[in-house]
Parts: structure tokens; sequence; C-alpha cells
């Protein structure tokens, strides 16, 4: 019997009873004998008809056994005692076992929805706010192309354009359908007996029809209007409302800065300037008035940045293309931008909300942290809490529960908990988000709407789904997992300790990880706000105090009058008690207003037929002094500069001097761009101290001085210094003022002790710096239990282990020693790990940062050891109880 | 609880084929394969695999009974029957499957259909 098909034929028969070890032994018990016997009758019938025939229908035979291996095992699950329940029913009936389990102990289902609720809240929060400033597309038609050309420089910074260059772009670019520009402002209202600062906004002609706004009342501007100064003005509906009481509109007039304007229209309060919170005015943060451009100061002037231009992009182009034509377009007007400059295109969102952008992303990054570490600790409960009560899964498992089974249940018993938590966290920002406009408005652009939305909402839900996973399901298959090998309950107890602890490990590591990182940022934040606040501003603040006037039109028609009030105000002023000396200038340092002027040096070149541009300030004699400003060469302004005296005469700062002569400056002349074309020719007689003009963090700018008895402008501001506390000059100073001019606007606002400007000045450095600390502390703490938690479970549970080497002769200490030795272990891994990450994330932070580096030694090596010490106390506290341990009560057998 | 024979329609092909094998009495495996041959005209000739998880199924639904017989001296084979209900099945899956016929007749989809 060795014919080719007897051996087929056998072979085939071996091959066919291993393919039927793949069935379920229940099947193969029953019918394997039968069915084998059947395929030998087979396979023998086919023998006959040759070779062919035989493998045909044997390997056929074979395939239809294994083809139908999962349908056979899942009509033979082991395990099913109990006819299977539909899935409904099972899901219902663990929702009431674990919410029954949790009613009996509510403590630990408490802490877990406090805590998580509160994170999750902090969390969703600060997704709305950076999808209602950041993600949300602008409130206008096609918002995607709406574009803004800027001028950009090399540093990766940006300014609006000058009024002229909006013709340009009109003249020479064909990618888009519309450009347009527009100007924010602040202006001084006047109604009845209020006063008030507003935000107004000059407006290009087709810059209303870019936004998409349509009249609610009346009209908007004409094209007669947009060109020629014509007093005309558009108010917000909250403004028309206010003054006029919703009246149809006639010949309604506003007076802003002191000068009436007709209102010719009305918009609605849902239309939103797309601009960024510090160009609004802190108060209202929103535009109320709109003004045609026009009547903007530099309606003509060739090289001031004040137009923000946008655009709507052609369909068919994007904004590369379109850059490429501005670029082009650039280079053939001969005022484009200068050396190191170039018009940018960039998104108009992106524009509005890149001030906060960072911020919000700053706090968005401590939230989610805290969050984790939250998320953590929660887990390590539920770790030990599962570990705990191996015992019991082991023999629910040995019941006939299958592992699903029980990892259904458990999951739903911390499952819940993570659902009722998160729920309650989006519970917690929708409250939050309907207070927080108030708290935070000065931080958002004015076109922010915050809501919790669809966006929102599904960031909530994957944030709930995510939580829901890690903290309910993850231990739960853990738990499961070694409870599957567990043959009876000690080994179950034993194998779910091996599972936990190592759980545990890894929960350590991550929690000192995620802290350190925030540690880190929170170092280098702090150590930068204190070296910020430690800048020397330029000037001496103690006792100086700032008082703000602006001259009516109608009262003080020419300079002459303006320079005789001046004059008075300074001589009464220097009379009043207290007061050691007194002088004015038109925009004071930290004050966040500022003029640009463009400056040409008399025998140099323009470079590119432009001037430089820097910041002119106009002052009356002894205001250096009285700003305690060092003269470094040369003289102050005296009583010899005046309108009439045919030298017209400068000062420079230190950092104009040097960019523009680099040696001998006294003397030299130069002139600056004024409105109506260049101005005469001014000769250098002294240079003054360099002043941190725009805030502390701010580079110095270079500025030019002039007279005010050769510069008499519309608004000064006075400073006084005094040896005692400033505010006691609020009052008198006010009343001297008033009682030279009882007309005489001086406000209240614009009273100031000029220290707390420079404190306001870096008051959103210092919020950050507290901000961000405050997360790292709350995350050091958070820690920190965790440590001492962990810890605690570790001791608890190796109680046996810890007994056994005690009874063998090893010390307390020695015990105590090595338990806290492994937890520093973890602790110095997760330290590294944090270092990791807290370097690659303080790149992030590398813009908010000022004199300190990102990888700054002495602020990672405070973190480390302050992680190390607080790590060493976490672990020491629990490891303390290993010295009560004793061994015999301990391995007495349980 | 009596079962309604309707709950376990349509049977699959071969389940059909099985219980109708059984028809006229008990049969083993090999029987009931080469009885679904010669009906068939050798069209169906299932494999051990699938005829015996179709066994199995029609088992585990009380659709059929299945015992030990001895066949010769040493030899024992298991054996199947129908049970009541497992008839009250077949008779409704036919009666299912004749209603269809008509219908298909009815829609003149079976032209060359004579009676029978």
């Amino acid at each position: 019997m060795t014919s080719p098909q007897s051996l087929a034929r056998r072979m085939a028969i071996a091959v066919f009873r291993i393919s039927l070890r793949r069935c379920p032994a229940a099947f193969r018990r029953e019918y394997g004998g039968e069915m084998q016997r059947l395929f030998e009758e087979r396979v023998q019938r086919a023998a006959g008809l040759g070779l062919f025939s035989l493998l045909k229908v044997a390997a056929g035979g074979c395939l239809d056994v294994l083809a139908g291996v999962p349908r056979a095992r899942a009509t033979h699950k082991p395990g099913t005692l109990f006819p299977r329940e539909p899935v409904m029913t099972m899901v219902a009936h663990d929702v009431r076992l674990a919410l029954k389990s949790h009613v009996r102990r509510p403590g630990f289902a408490l802490t877990v929805i406090l805590t998580l609720s509160i994170s999750v809240g902090a969390v969703v929060t600060v997704m709305a706010l950076i999808n209602g400033a950041v993600l949300r597309p602008l409130p206008y038609p096609e918002p995607g192309r709406i574009v803004s050309i800027v001028e950009a420089d090399s540093r990766g910074g940006s300014s609006p354009l000058s009024p002229p260059s909006l013709q340009m772009l009109r003249e020479n670019t064909r990618a888009f359908d519309t450009i347009a520009g527009f100007s924010p402002s602040w202006s001084l209202f006047l109604a009845g007996r209020e006063e008030r600062v507003l935000t107004s906004v000059y407006m290009s002609d087709r810059a209303f029809d870019l936004f998409g706004v349509a009249p609610l009342q009346g009209r908007l501007f004409g094209t007669d209007e947009y060109l020629k100064r014509q007093r005309v003005a558009v108010v917000s509906q909250s403004l028309w409302r206010r003054e006029f009481a919703e009246e149809p509109l006639g010949s309604q007039s506003i007076s802003l800065d002191g000068i009436p304007y007709t209102v010719v229209g009305v918009i609605s309060d849902s239309f939103k300037m797309p601009i960024t919170a510090s160009e609004a005015n802190p108060t209202t943060s929103r535009a109320e008035v709109w003004l045609p451009f026009s009547l903007n100061p530099f309606f003509e002037a060739p090289n001031v940045p004040v137009m923000h231009v946008v655009a709507r992009l052609r369909p068919d182009l994007n904004g590369p293309q379109a850059e490429q034509q501005v670029a082009v377009a650039a280079t053939a007007f001969p005022g484009g931008p200068s050396e190191g400059r170039s018009l940018q295109v960039v998104s108009l969102a992106e524009l509005v909300s890149n001030e906060v952008r960072r911020s919000l992303t700053l706090l968005l990054a401590g939230v989610v942290c805290l969050l984790l570490i939250c998320a953590a600790n929660i887990i390590g409960l539920v770790v030990a809490r599962m570990a705990r009560r191996a015992g019991e899964l082991a023999m629910r498992r040995a019941l006939g529960a299958s592992r699903a089974r029980l990892i259904a249940q458990l999951s739903m018993e911390t499952g819940i908990l993570a659902v009722l938590g998160t729920a309650g966290g989006v519970l917690i920002a929708a409250l939050t988000l309907g207070a927080l406009p108030a708290l935070l408005v000065s931080g958002l652009p004015p076109s922010t709407t915050l809501a919790v939305d669809a966006p929102v909402v599904l960031g909530a839900a994957v944030l709930a789904l995510l939580c829901t996973l890690a903290i309910g399901v993850w231990p739960a298959l853990q738990a499961s997992r070694s409870v599957g090998w567990a043959s009876n309950q000690l080994t179950a107890r034993h194998t779910a300790g091996v599972a936990a602890r190592r759980t545990r490990k890894i929960l350590m590591v991550a929690e000192v990880a995620l802290a350190v990182t925030l540690l880190m940022g929170a170092g280098l934040m702090a150590r930068s706000f204190w070296l910020m606040s430690r800048t020397d501003p330029g000037f001496t603040t103690d006792g100086l105090f700032a008082t703000g006037v602006g001259f009516s039109e109608a009262k003080y028609p020419t300079a002459g009058h303006r320079l005789a009030f001046i004059d008075r105000a300074l001589a009464e002023l220097a009379g009043v008690p207290a007061v050691s000396s007194s002088a004015a200038v038109n925009r004071l340092p930290f004050s966040g207003s500022n003029v640009l002027v463009g400056l040409e040096v008399e025998g140099q070149p323009l470079e590119d037929g432009r001037p430089v541009t820097m910041d002119r300030r106009v002052a009356t004699p002894g205001y250096f002094e009285t700003m305690g400003l060092k003269v470094l060469e040369g003289r102050d302004f005296g009583i010899e500069d005046t309108t009439e005296s045919t030298d017209r005469v400068a000062i420079l700062n230190d950092a104009a001097a040097r960019s523009l002569f680099g040696e001998s400056h006294l003397g030299r002349r130069v002139r600056l761009a004024l409105r109506g074309g260049p101005g005469p020719w001014l000769r250098v007689i002294g240079i003054v101290a360099d002043v941190r003009h725009h805030g502390l963090g701010e580079p110095i700018a270079p500025e030019v001085y002039v007279p005010y008895s050769q510069s008499p402008v519309e608004s000064m501001v006075f400073v006084v210094r005094s040896a005692s506390d400033p505010w006691t000059l609020a009052s008198p100073v006010r009343q001297t003022l008033k009682r030279l001019d009882p007309d005489m606007r001086v406000l209240e606002s614009d009273q100031a002790v000029v220290g707390d400007l420079i404190q306001e000045s870096v008051a959103e450095p210092r919020l950050r710096a507290i901000m961000v600390n405050g997360f790292a502390a709350v995350a050091l703490l958070l820690a920190a239990i965790g440590i001492v938690s962990i810890v605690s479970v570790t001791v608890a549970q190796e109680r046996r282990e810890i007994g056994v080497r005690l009874a063998l002769g090893a010390r307390h200490r020695q015990v105590a020693r090595r338990v806290v030795g492994h937890a520093m272990t973890l602790v110095g891994l997760g330290a590294g790990l944090g270092l990791a990450g807290g370097l690659f994330a303080s790149r992030v932070l590398e813009g908010l940062l000022f004199g300190v580096s990102s990888t700054d030694v002495l602020t990672i090596s405070t973190v480390l050891l302050l992680v190390s010490g607080v790590g060493f106390v976490a672990a020491y506290l629990p490891a303390r109880r290993i010295i009560s341990i004793e061994p015999i009560e301990i391995l007495r057998p349980e | 609880m009596t079962l309604n024979p309707r709950n376990f329609l349509p049977l699959t092909p071969i389940a059909l084929e099985i219980l109708v094998a059984l028809g006229d009495g008990e049969r083993h495996g090999y029987d009931i394969m080469t009885a679904i041959e010669r009906r068939t005209e050798g069209a169906m000739s299932p494999n051990p695999g699938t005829l015996y998880r179709a066994i199995d199924r029609l088992a585990r639904e009380g659709l059929l009974r299945s015992s030990d017989r001895a066949f010769g001296r040493n030899d024992s084979r298991r054996v199947f029957r129908l049970t009541p209900l497992g008839k009250q099945v077949v008779a409704a899956e036919v009666a299912r499957l004749m209603d269809q016929v008509r219908a298909a007749r009815g829609a003149r989809l079976l032209k060359k259909v004579t009676g029978g």
C-alpha cells in the first residue's frame, strides 16, 4: 500500500485531524470522530476517480473545517453558563451597580468628579477662548478671502501702511477684488456733562463694503466725504440709543475732541471691527464711531504708518500669488518699503488674533498639564482600588464571567465618574464663559465671540472620551488582564499587585515630568518678569505725577493762545506747595501713545528717498530735569528758543544720535517730514539719555524732541514732581488748571502717577507670570500628593515583603531607605523627562521672555532642586510608617 | 412555552437538505451526505465540516436529536432523527418556499415550469 494515492490519502487524513484540532473542544468531542470518518469515506470514494479528485476532495474538506472554525467557536464559547443577555440590559445593570457602589462610598466618587470637573472646566474654557478669539472665522462675508497687507521687517514685526499706499496698491495690483483701509483711534467724546474716551475708526472708501456693512439708519459716507474733509460720522447702534434715544436721524451731531460732527448713519452693534485688543480703547473695547479717512490727520502723509490695509482676494488667487503682485507693485512705487522691509499679505484673522494667540496657547498648555496630572492622580487611586479587589475579580472570573464582562463592569464603575466629571466641567466652562467677557475683554480682540458652540462641544466630547478611556477603561483592562492568568485568589492578588505597581510607577514618572515641565515654564516667566520689572525706565519715577489737557479749537484757535496757557500753567504749578519742578510733554512715556515722524539729516542722502522714522516728543524747558533725564551733551531747551527766533532747535536721544551720526552730534541739522511737507531745518542742541517709552520689555526707540514754543500742539501732558506722595498733587494740579480756564478739559482718567503707569505696563507679563506660576504650584502640589499616595500604597502592599526583610534582620531604617530610594529613582526619571519636555516647550515661550534664555541654567537647576526636595519629602512621609511595622504581626498567617 | 416553527425560518439550504434527508427515518452522517448527493444528483456534496456544523446547530435548536446506534459487532455510529418540532419546521419552510414559487409564477418568472 505505498501507491501515491494511498500516501496522499494518509496525508490528507493527517491534515484533516490537525485541522479538526482548531475546532472548539466541545464540538470536537461531539462530532470529531464522525467527521473524520465521513472525511475518510469521501476521500476513499474520490481515490477511485484518480489522484486529482482525491486531492480536490481532501483540500476542500480541510479548508471547510478551518473556514468554519470561527463560527464553531462562537457557538461553543466557554463559560456561557447563563444565556446571553441583550447588551442594553447589561449596560443598564452595570450602571445601576456602579451608582450603588458609589452612593455607598461617596468620598471617592466626589473627589474624582470634583477634581475632573474643575480641571476639565478649565480646559474647555480655554478651548472656547481660543475658538472664539483665534479659530472662529471673522464675522464678515467670505472671511477666508479677507487679507491684510502689512509692512514686515526682518525681525518678524509688522506695521500698517501709510495712507497713500492704498492708492498705490489699487493702481498696481490685480490680485484683489477690493482694497480698502482703516485706522483705529481714540477720541474724546463729549455728551452733556459726560466726557469719555471712545474708540473711533477712520474708514477709507469701500471699507464698509468689504466688511459687508449696511446702515441700520441713514447712510454710510459718500465719495465726496471720503476724499474731502467733511465732518460727518457714522455711530454704533448703542451710541445712537444712548445719545439720541433711537430717534430717526435728522441733524443730530456729536462732539469728538471738541469738534462737532454730523451723524449721517447708524450701524448695528453686531458689526465688530477687526482690530486687536491693544488698538481698541480698554474701557469700551468696541468701536463706536466711524469717520471718513479724509479726516485722519495723516491722510496725505506719505510716511506715517497708520492705515490698516485690508483686501478681498480674487477667488482664483492665493496669498503667495497676491504677495508677489504686491511686491512688484511696491518696487514700482517711490514711497515703497525701505531696505529690510517688505510688503506682506497675511490673513486678517491671523493678524487680529496674533496678540493673544501665544498667551492663550500658554494658558491651554498650563490647564492641559494640570488636567493630565489630575487624571494621573485619579488613575493612581483607581488602580489601587482595583488591585485591592483582585481576589473578588478572580472569583468572578472563575464563576464564568468573561474578561470582556469584567472589563465592561469595572470600566462602568469609574467611567461613570469620568463622564459625570467631564459633564460637570462643561457646565463649569459654560458658566465661566458667561461671566468671562467682562473680566477678560481687554485682552481679547473685539471681534471675539465667546460661546460653547460645535467645535468646543466636539473638543469637550473628545476630552470626555479620553478621560473615560484613561480613568475608566485603562485600569479595568490592567486589572482584568492580571486576573485572567490567575488560578486562585492569592495569585490573583499577587499578579494584580505586580501590574498595579508597574502602573503606579508609570503614573509617578508622568506626574513628576509634567510638574517639572510646568515649573520650568513658570520659573522662566517669573525670572523674566523679575528682570523686566528691575529694568531702568531711563528716568526717576518717584513722586512724578501727570495730568493731560486738550485744547479745544474754538477757545484756542492759534498757537499763541496755546503757548500762553502752557506758560501761565507752568508758572502757577511751580507755585503749588510740594511741587519741586514741573514741565509738559505731548506724549508721556508708558502712556501707550506715540507720535511717529520722518526725519532727514542735512547732508545725508535719503535712503530709498524716504526719511528715517522716529518718535517725536514736544517738550517744554525743564522737562528733562523734571523727569530726571540726564542731558548727556549740549543743553536743554530754554526760554530763548521761541517761535520768533530764527534758530529752530531739536534734541535727540542717545539712540537716535548714535544711529544717525555716530560721532559729533551737536550743531548738525535735521528736519522733520510734517503733514504739509518737510519742516524747517532744526539745529541739534543737545543729546539726552534714552527712555523706554514703549515699555520695560520693549527696545529703546530713537526719539527727537522739539520745544513746545516752536511746535505748539493741541494736547499736552503736565508732569510735576513732588517729594511726597504724588497722588496728593491730583487735586491741587486740577484746581490750578481749572482756575486758569474753567472750560479746560482736565480728565480724571488722564491724571496718573507715572510709577503706576509703569506698573500697569508690566501688568500683562506679571499676570502671565502669576498665572503660569499658579499652575506650576498646583501641579507641584498635585504631584506631591500623587507621590505620597503612591508610596503609601506601595508600603501598604509590600507590608509582607517588608515584614520578611525585617524578620531576616534588616533594620527599619534600611528598609525605609530602600523605599524612598526607589521613589527617588522614579522622581529622577520623571524630572529627566520633564526637563526634556520643558526644554522643548520653552522654545514656545521664547518670544515672551525678557533678558533670560529659554535654557537658563539657574532656573533649570532651581526647578530640579525644588522637585527633588518636594519629591523626597513626599516619599519620606509615608515611608516613615515602616518604622511602626512589627514583623511578627505581619507574618502571622492571614 | 411552545416554540413557533416560523421562528426558525428561513432555513439555510444545507439545513433544509439535512432535515429532508431525515424525513424517512434516522440516518448517520455519511448516510445523510449520500442522501443529499442522490437527491441533488451530485450538485451538492457537503464536506464534513459544513455538514456537522449544520447538524450541531439544528441539534442545539432542538430540530433533530442524536443517539448512538450499533452497526455490526464492534461498530457504533452517531445517528440523527427529526424531532416533532423539526418536522413542523420543515413543513413550514416548504410551505414558505411553495408560496414563493407561486409568487414567482404569478409574476411570470417561471414560464416553462410544468405543473407538479
